[in-house]
């Protein structure tokens, strides 16, 4: 579903780019995106029972194309979250190819790097999802992740 | 403790995680949260169920995302789910605050930041009837029309436009 939102922007971007040519104003420069937290989980289809709220957290810059950006996710049902930037992610987080248009590409987060993050900052909200996971069998790169972070595991048990 | 040992426990924990996903009070509440636009959910169907606030309880302890939106529901549709018995004090104390504009206490381990969130969003019956900005380049000619609407027809400007789209599509 958001593969379509971001289309929009993609194309958006290029009609509001071809306007300020015409109107000899500065155009709108490529955006990166960074989707994070339950919705990078959900687009990147992990095997996990996911229930998420109507809100996108995602990193990217304040201006006209994130205001777009919430405009188009309202028209869907979704939220984009104001507060993303405070969202904390680990610094040697990885993120994998999602959309890649002519101005927007994004990236979600790899889910581990999710996972973590909702494991050590919001362990109450997020304890069914963790321990689904950890049924599952934690990847290499969650475990290297736990010890590197100190997670408390014994919560989610 | 090994990662090993760690599956096997958390494999206990998921099967009783799952025994309660599968109860009917969790599935009518989160059917109808999704039915409402509140919650996205890949596995549940969207009902127009009307559970109890005792089943949206129950569904919490599985899914803290429930108690995340429960506060504003209570505090601005109360309708939304079956008042059978009084609401339980902590939950009582966080709606009348709510409804206040006072909320601070956490509720359940959900703090008061992440439940007063959703008091909009729940007000305006979902995102979809929530009004969106959006921005327009507006010649001279259009603005001078756009005031004398507002003028003739005594509104504001995005009421004017509201008013002149549904003429348009009359």
């Amino acid at each position: 579903m958001l593969k379509k939102v971001f289309q929009k922007l993609d194309k958006w971007m290029g009609e509001e780019n071809w306007e300020r040519r015409e109107l000899g104003t500065l155009g709108l420069a490529p955006v990166k995106i960074q989707l994070l937290g339950q919705m990078a989980l959900v687009e990147a289809q992990v095997d996990l029972h996911l229930f998420a709220t109507v809100d996108v957290d995602a990193y990217m810059e304040v201006g006209s194309v994130r205001l777009k950006l919430a405009e188009l996710l309202k028209e869907v049902g979704l939220i984009l979250d104001p507060d993303s930037d405070k969202i904390w992610m680990p610094e040697e987080t990885e993120y994998q190819n999602y959309f890649h248009g002519k101005f927007v590409e994004v990236v979600l987060a790899e889910p581990e790097y999710v996972l973590i993050s909702k494991a050590l900052k919001a362990p109450q909200k997020n304890g069914a999802l963790i321990s689904e996971y950890l049924a599952q069998g934690a990847s290499k790169r969650f475990q290297a992740l736990a010890e590197k972070y100190k997670l408390d595991l014994e919560q989610f048990l | 403790m090994n990662w090993q040992e760690i599956q096997k426990r958390a494999e206990k924990k998921r099967k009783a995680l799952e025994r309660k996903r599968k109860d009917p009070r969790f599935r009518a509440v989160i059917g109808r949260l999704v039915h409402e636009g509140f919650l996205k959910a890949r596995d549940t169907a969207p009902t127009r169920a009307r559970p109890t606030v005792e089943d949206a309880l129950f569904a919490g302890e599985v899914e803290p995302r429930v108690l995340e939106l429960l506060p504003a529901i209570l505090a601005r549709r109360p309708k939304l789910f079956l008042q059978t018995r009084p609401l339980p004090p902590d939950l009582e104390l966080v709606v009348r605050e709510l409804k206040r504009g006072k909320a601070e206490r956490d509720f359940r381990g959900i703090p008061a930041i992440k439940y007063t969130a959703w008091e909009t969003l729940v007000r305006h019956h979902g995102p979809e009837q929530m009004a969106i900005a959006k921005t327009f380049r507006l010649k001279k000619a259009d603005l001078t029309l756009l005031a004398a609407l507002k003028e003739k027809w005594g509104l504001n400007e995005t009421e004017v436009v509201r008013k002149a789209l549904a003429l348009a599509t009359e």
